[in-house]
């Protein structure tokens, strides 16, 4: 590729593309240094961006060095930022450790304060890996402002479609709002993804108990990520500052999940034994691949496999894994004290008949087909019939014999015949 | 797939409200789970705000106790179904033990929806109703289990002991689950005009809907309290820069 650009910028090559257009690095001929080109059609370069770039200077922040339009297309000349972006840094690396991940997002909390910070406050709103630059010394650089919004302007509510489904915010699709909290849950979102290395929009990814899918990470890293991504924005953290702060109490707390540690060390010692129980027939023995000596090790390699298994890899206490999302509960009782009566009259039968297990249940039930009210001292007049009902699920196992008794006022005992029921 | 879900809650034109109700949404690593019950203490008989809150208090116990842990761990809702049935016909047996012992009738519609991995398992007793939304179109999936001079034929505790309306299926996108009590449906409304699932895009939408629908329902002259659960699975959005 041989093209100069304004007569004095000679283009490289291609080492970025997005909908709005191309980045090329290029060298500046007359200061002799390598420097970024942005090319997007007219009137895709926005003012926020520029002024963003020109306005704030920041070591994560790239130095703007001219800008200028051709009539077809728009160009902006960039600090030169050499490094990979945080996609392809994952990408090569695969999950990146609790305390370079918490790195990574300090120092990104540290430039999206600036921006939070400036006065009209700027709202980054497409934070996503792809835009951040990973340099070899390690440092953290934001690229690509051209979905920035300033939140004192009128444009807090952009109609421009700008954010990235499983990264941005549910409020900035569903109403464009962008406020600081936005950029927060995108934080949060690439926190999750280091850490687990998987795509927030991945359908797989159900829960957000990341714990469940990287067991060497800290309770507190959980809470800052679950924190970060609440759907309501007002339950997230409200500034970057917080968020730094809770690092730093990671920090101090010291770094590592201490019981996961500790099983990582039993393991290491599970290892070590196979290895001594492997090597001491050979060093007494000699060399002797005899198939009994194969099946024990093919035994003790299985063995060993299964119970790292089980103690680094498989879930266990699943029910924690569970987060009460919503509970709504709405009722005028007051007093939960029905079920203690309950128990409180089977107390009370069950203390009266030792040997008799009152849990036959019998409904009476009328000519239509109701069941009879039943209410102290109340007679009910029997017009036709009443039916007498035992629920199949009252009865027991095995067959029982009914018989129904009768009693008058009088003490007058009646009897009916005995009849076998089966459930 | 996710959901989104609000209740309604008001007693109308009645000094006390005796409808219950209970809508919890738990964040698994399977997915989302989503329960929804509505119980309408009866009217014309003793403590009707005690009979449905028990009834709530003893199903939440029971899903969080023996029913979740093992849905997560791989049960089918069949399993629920078992657990939940058995602890209805316990709810029957407290019930008419507590009457006896207070000289008292009391009962309770009860109407029960959970959402679990695309499956959803009703269980239905009384009058109170679920009713399914798609589109513009509203059915009511569960039976209204009345006798013939229109006197409740089940509920739990003063009706005579009768298994629950069991029904079970998949969820489908654009379709939308009302559980609600009588006062809900005994006036003819067109619930979907509000509750249409394409429409519904968050919850504060759904509470907005359903109070709106309240109002209206007042307005025709329901004096019975009136409660309702409206859960839609959440449309996913797709903008992409």
């Amino acid at each position: 590729m041989e093209m100069i650009l304004d007569n004095k910028y000679e283009l490289i090559n291609i080492i970025g593309r997005g909908n709005f257009g191309v980045v090329f690095l290029a060298k500046d001929q007359r200061l002799g240094r390598k420097v970024a080109i942005k090319e997007a059609r007219t009137g895709h370069i926005t003012e926020g961006e520029i002024e963003v770039l020109k306005n704030i200077k920041h070591a994560g922040l790239p130095e703007i060095y001219d800008c200028w339009s051709d009539g077809n297309n728009d160009y902006l000349v960039m600090e030169y930022i050499e490094g990979t972006t945080l996609l392809d840094y994952m990408r090569s690396k695969g999950k990146v450790g609790e305390t370079k991940a918490l790195d990574i997002i300090g120092q990104l909390c540290d430039i999206l304060k600036v921006l939070h910070e400036s006065k009209p406050t700027i709202i980054y709103r497409d934070l996503k890996p792809s835009n951040i630059i990973i340099t070899p010394e390690e440092r953290v650089v934001l690229l690509d402002f051209g979905a920035v919004v300033k939140r004192d302007y009128s444009d807090i509510e952009s109609k421009a479609n700008y954010g990235t489904r499983g990264y941005s915010a549910p409020e900035i699709f569903k109403s464009q709002k962008a406020e600081k909290s936005a950029d927060i849950y995108s934080i949060g979102k690439i926190l999750r993804e280091l850490l687990t290395c998987e795509h927030p929009d991945d359908k797989k990814v159900t829960a957000d108990n990341i714990r469940f899918r990287n067991r060497s990470i800290s309770k507190k890293t959980e809470q800052i990520v679950l924190k970060c991504t609440q759907e309501n924005p007002l339950k997230r953290y409200q500034n970057v500052d917080e968020i730094k702060n809770d690092i730093n109490d990671f920090r101090k707390m010291g770094s590592r999940n201490i019981a996961f540690e500790i099983r990582k060390i039993l393991v290491a010692f599970l290892y070590m034994f196979l290895l001594a129980m492997l090597i001491k027939p050979i060093i007494t023995k000699g060399i002797d691949l005899s198939y009994e000596y194969i099946g024990v090790l093919i035994i003790c390699i299985a063995i060993t496999l299964l119970i790292h298994m089980s103690i680094i890899y498989f879930p266990r206490g699943r029910r924690t894994a569970v987060t009460k999302e919503k509970q709504i509960w709405l009722t005028e009782k007051k007093m939960p004290g029905l079920w203690l009566i309950g128990v409180f009259i089977i107390g009370m039968l069950l203390g009266k008949t030792q040997n008799i297990r009152n849990d036959m249940w019998v409904d009476l039930v009328d000519n239509s087909d109701r069941k009879v009210l039943l209410k102290d001292n109340c007679v009910y007049k029997v017009e036709d019939k009443v039916t007498l009902e035992i629920p199949s699920e009252s009865l027991p196992q095995k067959p029982v014999a009914v018989t129904v008794i009768a009693k008058t006022s009088s003490g007058d005992l009646y009897e009916s015949r005995e009849f076998l029921l089966s459930n | 797939m996710k959901y989104l879900s609000s209740a309604y809650w008001d007693a109308g034109s009645r000094n006390r409200n005796e409808d219950s109700l209970l809508l919890e949404v738990e964040r698994t690593f399977r997915g989302q789970l989503i329960y929804g019950m509505v119980c309408d203490g009866i009217g014309s008989l003793e403590e009707g705000e005690k009979a449905s809150g028990y009834i709530l208090e003893e199903i939440h116990s029971i899903m969080e106790e023996k029913v979740l842990p093992k849905l997560i761990n791989g049960r089918s809702l069949f399993f629920a179904r078992r657990i939940l049935l058995q602890a209805i016909f316990k709810l029957y047996k407290q019930f008419a033990e507590y009457a006896v012992y207070k000289n008292i009738n009391l009962g309770s519609t009860f109407s029960f929806l959970i959402i679990f991995k695309k499956r959803f398992l009703i269980i239905h007793l009384g009058d109170s109703a679920i009713i399914k939304i798609k589109r513009n179109k509203s059915k009511i999936i569960t039976p209204i289990h009345h006798n013939t001079d229109g006197s409740l034929s089940h509920c739990i505790g003063n009706c005579r002991y009768q298994k629950p309306y069991v029904a079970s299926g998949f969820i489908h996108r654009n379709e939308g689950f009302l559980i609600c009590t009588d006062g809900f449906i005994k006036r003819k409304s067109d619930y979907a005009y509000g509750l249409n699932p394409k429409d519904i895009e968050s919850e504060e939408q759904i509470e907005i809907r359903l109070k709106e629908i309240g109002k209206k329902l007042k307005k025709l002259g329901e004096k019975d309290n009136i409660s309702a659960i409206y859960i839609v699975p959440r449309k996913d959005i797709f903008i992409w820069k």
